[in-house]
């Protein structure tokens, strides 16, 4: 799977999300409490749950991880619903702060994307800040044709908001994943076996003194599994030291760059790494 | 005959004497009207709050049952109209003001401080059963000099105890105002007296407009200097002008002691006669659409125009139907599973095509390196 349909993945789990979100809104309303701010922090919740849920879950669906699916799906669903307890009433205020209109619904969405995204890029393999550009671009897009929708085409506002939310979703999930493939400095390309074309975006890793992280066919054992019988379930170790990786090898059957076993080496852009049936290449960009 | 001439003659002449004089008051008293707060706190009721004065900003008498009001072009029912104090003979509305006034050291020239605690005893003095007051002042810092009280007596205790200090943090005040009415009901305002250009606040004006909540208020404010004169000791009034006509309150200029005390005594005067309506909106769901409020009067060819928001930057919708949802989740699962199915279908078709090839070779690698 290459980085397009990674993207592609991110958007539609997303946008799943935002479907799911839409849904919950449309039955709760905003009236059930007197004051909209707490009707939009329960509201904004349980979006952002449903959106982080599934953005959560898309890494691990992508890489087969059934377990680091689970465990970031509910993670990043906790983190949504924080975020989305926030962001919600602030953009509420933002939105009445700006007379409303399609400023106001790009800015207002845009700031919950904002949060939501944040919360995503905290628990994807990326830095936050990726994460709050995409949330925050999906947000005020999904806010802008909303609104646009309405006053240009008259289109019901249940189709706008479905439609809004839907994209909001997408685009929080395909920007994540976009902005984390175009600024990545780091990454691993899987050339061969059931993952070929996935790419492990490293950038989080990368920073020095961050804990190293396995590579194995564990899930329980490796932060990056490769579902690979002749790999070990803690094969090798990434050490991040602020700009490129160390790799030692911590297998019985060995590790290999450009076909050379090593002990511990230290990467270099376009390097060849095979473990077990699996090959890899290493992409630095500095 | 000639009695019914005389009759005539005397009718006309009472006439033609009282006509001019009726003519006159008639236009003198044709109200202007403004819509001065707009409360959708209790939303879907809204309640508008409506000045009616004359061109000098003097109370006039409205008949309650004049009184109209429109919500985007539609008639609404008006569910309670009270106020229009001693002008119709009525009850007040209760009011909840914030003073806040300005003790930077420029207000020592001329003792226009002296002037200004005058013009705010005076304001205090009008206050009646139900009204209430507070008193905020500012120089670099935000003094809370009294909480809102409807106490005539601790309140006027608390202005003559007011002394200078040194710079100008206007905003940074008002913003405190805002702050200390947010969780009062009602009718508020907020009197703001300046005698110069604020110079050490890190709020804005438009952070002063934005801190209004949706129950409103608004900001007259009172500018006390020379207009002509800008610069530290000069006025900012574009500024102030800004905060009054955004606020739906109004601004008034003096130059001395007399000036100011009528200013605040008029602002008292002009709240104390306000109507306060209240309607139940037609459109109840918190759509995040702008709704227009023009209030008119079925006596005189005059209207105001307002306008409210009731919330929803994500629309609160009426349609539930599951249709929508099933037709987007469709598409989704779709675009879901065919590229899956796709990958798939082409996996199958490259291993079976090279079952015998690299497939293979490259497991018995694996394997022979393990052995």
């Amino acid at each position: 799977m290459n980085r397009h349909m990674r993207t592609y993945f991110y958007a539609v789990l997303g946008a799943f999300g935002g479907l799911v979100g839409s849904w919950v809104s449309n039955q709760l309303g905003l009236s059930f409490s007197p004051n909209i701010y707490l009707s939009s922090a329960l509201v904004g919740a349980l979006i952002g749950l449903s959106v982080g849920l599934f953005i959560g879950l898309t890494e691990g669906a992508l890489t087969r991880n059934p377990v680091q699916a689970v465990k970031s799906g509910l993670f990043s669903g906790l983190l949504g619903l924080a975020a989305g307890a926030i962001g919600l009433p602030l953009s509420e205020f933002l939105f009445q702060s700006v007379g409303a209109g399609i400023v106001g619904r790009a800015l207002g969405l845009g700031i919950f994307g904002l949060l939501i995204g944040l919360a995503e890029g905290m628990v994807g393999r990326t830095q936050a800040w990726k994460g709050m550009l995409g949330g925050f671009i999906g947000g005020a897009i999904g806010g802008a044709l909303l609104e646009l929708a309405r006053v240009r085409f008259g289109t019901d506002l249940a189709t706008g908001k479905t439609v809004g939310l839907v994209l909001l979703g997408a685009c929080v999930g395909a920007f994540i994943s976009l902005i984390a493939v175009l600024l990545s400095r780091a990454w691993l390309e899987v050339r061969s076996g059931k993952l070929k074309g996935t790419e492990f975006m490293l950038d989080k890793f990368i920073a020095k003194g961050f804990p190293s992280v396995a590579i194995g066919s564990s899930p329980l054992k490796s932060e990056i599994v490769l579902p690979d019988p002749d790999i070990a379930p803690q094969h090798a170790m990434l050490t991040g030291d602020g700009m490129s990786f160390n790799l030692k090898d911590m297998s019985l059957s060995g590790t290999f760059i450009n076909n050379r076993k090593i002990e511990r080496v230290q990467l270099a852009d376009g390097q060849k790494i095979r473990m077990g049936n699996t090959e890899m290449v290493y992409h630095e960009r500095r | 005959m000639r009695k019914l001439n005389y009759i005539v003659t005397t009718l006309l002449l009472v006439a033609i004497s009282v006509w001019p004089v009726a003519a006159v008051s008639a236009q003198e008293e044709t109200p202007q009207l403004r819509i001065t707060q707009v409360d959708n706190s209790k939303f879907p009721n809204v309640t508008v709050y409506v000045s009616a004065t004359n061109a000098a900003g003097e109370p006039v008498g409205v008949e309650a049952g004049s009184i109209q009001i429109y919500e985007n072009g539609q008639l609404m029912q008006v569910v309670d109209v009270q106020g229009g104090g001693e002008v119709v003979g009525q009850e007040s509305i209760p009011v909840t003001t914030m003073l806040v006034m300005d003790i930077s050291g420029s207000m020592d020239k001329n003792d226009k401080i002296s002037a200004a605690k005058e013009a705010a005893k005076s304001y205090v003095a009008q206050m009646r059963p139900g009204d209430q007051t507070g008193l905020i002042t500012y120089d670099t810092q935000v003094y809370t000099v009294q909480p809102i009280t409807g106490d005539i007596a601790v309140l006027t205790a608390a202005i003559d105890g007011l002394k200078t200090g040194s710079d100008t943090a206007m905003y940074n005040a008002l913003m405190e105002a805002e702050k200390a009415l947010e969780g009062v009901s009602g009718r508020k305002a907020i009197i703001v007296l300046t005698d110069g250009l604020d110079n050490k606040s890190q709020s804005t004006a438009e952070d002063v407009i934005n801190g209004i909540g949706e129950s409103g208020l608004t900001i007259s404010a009172v500018g006390f200097g020379d207009a002509s004169t800008r610069g530290q000791t000069g006025l900012d009034e574009p500024a102030l002008q800004f905060l009054a006509e955004k606020s739906g309150g109004v601004y008034g200029y003096a130059t001395n002691a007399e000036v100011l005390k009528a200013l605040y005594q008029q602002q008292s005067r002009a709240l104390q006669s306000e109507y306060r309506i209240t309607y139940v909106s037609p459109s109840p769901l918190r759509d995040g659409i702008n709704r227009n409020i023009t209030v008119s009067l079925t006596s005189a060819p005059v209207s105001a125009e307002g306008k409210y928001n009731p919330g929803g930057v994500l629309p609160e919708v009426s349609n539930r139907s599951w249709n929508m949802f099933g037709v987007i989740l469709a598409g989704l699962l779709v675009l879901l599973f065919v590229p899956i199915l796709f990958g798939l279908l082409r996996g199958a078709f490259s291993g079976a095509k090279g079952s015998s090839g690299a497939g293979k070779s490259s497991r018995g690698r694996g394997r022979i390196k393990l052995k």
